[in-house]
């Protein structure tokens, strides 16, 4: 692990396994807005933050706009060197300007001698070059360019730098040779108002493939790695967790098994948040911990409708069993909810976790395929022994029966349905099991209530049929007509 | 050791100027520069240039009828062309038509063959 040394971006180096090699030369290359100087800003002030000399060469912007656009950031770049090989104003005048000979002609050897210069003077640890594509034009061709950037990173390599330069890419220029020269190549990508970064290339080390999301605001930049679900695990038993009401526990067949995943579907106002609730409240009993994601309703909410049906939510929050994470809609990235939820696992040590609801995640997170998350996040729970409740809203009250409307079925390993049912004109709630994967169940359905005192089950409703059209006729009113 | 002959550089852009006599300065030849035409007369009329290289870029027709004075004072002379035209005419007198930017090679070349290097 000497050998390898931190981007100052911890999201990323947690894709690069750990962060770059030393004495190394990788490529940072994307379009323009998606944050390559701010990627190398970090780069240098890791390294300031070692106690290293650091360089910042410069060939496009000048130092000081740098250093003001840094500073909005909140990043302090007192303590890294510029070279600034940006033009100058005198250029634009004429004064500066020429055709006489070509640029490789006139700039490379004074260009040249100035980093040598400064390398000799500064002999830096972590170099940033922004951007490599302008050298391009002090050579005469890209046999040269080529030979010439081998040659100028081997030279900062070798007196003990770890380098990394950005690209401009363009269909009159490509960056193509750029890539071959490079011991790693880090790709931004700016889609839809989205950030992406991937890694398409690393000499001697490995890394996390994939799209993984970025942001940029205060502090600088923060990367949220793809979650990977294969990659994690524990070892864990298969036991049932009890929902705490004998009745809903001889539906399950004992209740709900470790490391799988249920739907608790239902239409509006059925009660399946209220339902889901009792298994984080069983949880808390024997001390384990749960969170709930809540993408509808506020925490305030929440608590206020737990304690009208005699749910201690409050006192599960204040004796440290459980958290409520309310997420503002389209204020997150997929991979930074994966993250949250993950340090909740890792770290909190939940053992149940609520997603409230499927529909609200799909439209709260800010991501083209939200339900490839969601199928995700659940995996990596499942691999980590949490049982995973979502509550999953269907639109019809009562008819045609359903389960979800955002095709994840698939994702569950139970699947428990919430319906209201109209017998002699009164509006009545049912549960039932379609499905469970790890054990049998009940295949009967249940009347159920939500009282003051709690979620109230009742018998099975055996003289009935038709009850998953929600207008269910009574067997002995039938067999009268 | 410099040269002793002299080459008078005449071109509208002073950094290009600029460079030319780095360039030479660089190969031991001595140069001088300037952009107003009637300047570079008085020069020709010192009698102290050997030859003459042109940029004709910014100038209007007055840098032809320069270029046919210094013809007719038999000043050996090099004339520059920008890339964007494409017909380049030989000047009556010319030793030699070069096109921007200049292969300071073939530059340099030139210079010493009509210096008489």
């Amino acid at each position: 692990m000497v050998n390898i040394i931190s981007t100052g971006i911890a999201g990323l180096d947690e894709i690069l396994k750990g962060g770059l090699l030393k004495n190394r030369a990788y490529l940072l290359r994307g379009g323009p807005g998606t944050g390559k100087t701010t990627f190398g800003l970090h780069f240098l002030l890791e390294g300031v933050k070692r106690g290293e000399p650091v360089l910042f060469i410069t060939l496009g912007e000048p130092k000081k706009q740098i250093i003001t656009n840094a500073s909005i950031l909140g990043l302090n770049l007192e303590n890294v060197n510029f070279l600034d090989l940006s033009p100058s104003p005198e250029f634009f005048a004429q004064v500066e300007s020429y055709d006489i000979f070509s640029p490789a002609d006139v700039e490379r050897e004074p260009v040249t001698q100035t980093i040598i210069n400064a390398i000799e003077d500064i002999h830096p640890k972590r170099v940033f070059i922004d951007s490599m594509t302008q050298f391009r034009y002090l050579a005469p061709d890209s046999y040269q360019f080529r030979k010439q950037v081998l040659s100028f990173i081997r030279y900062l390599t070798e007196r003990g730098a770890t380098v990394l330069f950005t690209s401009e890419a363009s269909a009159e220029a490509p960056d193509d040779d750029l890539m071959f020269l490079a011991d790693g190549i880090i790709n931004l990508i700016a889609k839809d108002n989205l950030r992406y970064v991937s890694v398409l290339k690393l000499r001697g080390g490995d890394f996390v493939p994939g799209l993984h999301s970025y942001t940029i605001g205060q502090g600088g930049i923060k990367v949220y790695p793809r979650l990977i679900p294969e990659i994690f695990g524990v070892e864990f038993k298969y036991e049932k967790l009890s929902s705490g009401i004998p009745e809903i526990d001889e539906l399950l067949k004992g209740g709900l098994e470790r490391g799988t995943v249920t739907i608790v579907s239902g239409p509006s106002g059925v009660g399946k948040s209220t339902f889901s609730t009792i298994f984080l409240k069983e949880a808390a009993g024997r001390g384990e911990n749960s969170v709930i994601y809540s993408f509808e309703e506020t925490v305030d909410k929440i608590l206020t409708r737990s304690d009208g049906v005699n749910i201690p939510l409050r006192a599960m929050i204040e004796s440290g069993r459980l958290k409520i994470r309310y997420i503002e809609p389209l204020t997150m990235l997929p991979e930074e909810f994966a993250n949250i939820v993950r340090k909740d696992v890792e770290e909190f040590g939940a053992k149940v976790v609520m997603i409230d609801s499927t529909s609200g995640f799909e439209v709260s997170i800010k991501s083209e395929n939200p339900r490839e998350h969601l199928h995700a996040i659940c995996r990596y729970l499942s691999h980590m022994g949490v049982i995973v409740l979502l509550p999953t809203e269907i639109s019809e009250i009562t008819g045609t029966f359903k389960i979800t409307e955002q095709r994840i079925s698939y994702l569950a390993d139970n699947i428990i349905y919430l319906r209201y049912l109209e017998i002699k004109g009164q509006l009545k709630r049912a549960i039932g099991v379609l499905k469970k994967r790890m054990s049998d169940f009940e295949k009967t359905l249940r009347e159920f209530e939500i009282t003051k005192y709690g979620i109230k089950v009742g018998e099975p409703l055996t003289n009935l049929r038709n009850i998953l059209s929600g207008t269910p006729v009574f067997i002995k009113e039938q067999g009268e007509t | 050791m410099t040269h002793k002959k002299k080459i008078l550089i005449v071109g509208k852009n002073k950094k290009n100027n600029e460079l030319l006599s780095d360039f030479f300065k660089k190969n031991n030849i001595s140069s001088i520069s300037v952009v107003d035409l009637k300047e570079a007369n008085e020069k020709v009329n010192d009698k102290e240039i050997h030859l003459a290289l042109v940029d004709v870029s910014g100038y209007d027709r007055s840098i032809w009828t320069f270029l046919r004075d210094l013809f007719e004072k038999r000043i050996p002379f090099l004339v520059i062309y920008p890339p964007q035209i494409a017909q380049k005419t030989f000047p009556p007198g010319s030793h030699g038509v070069l096109t921007k930017p200049v292969n300071p090679k073939v530059l340099l070349s030139l210079v010493k063959n009509l210096l008489g290097d």
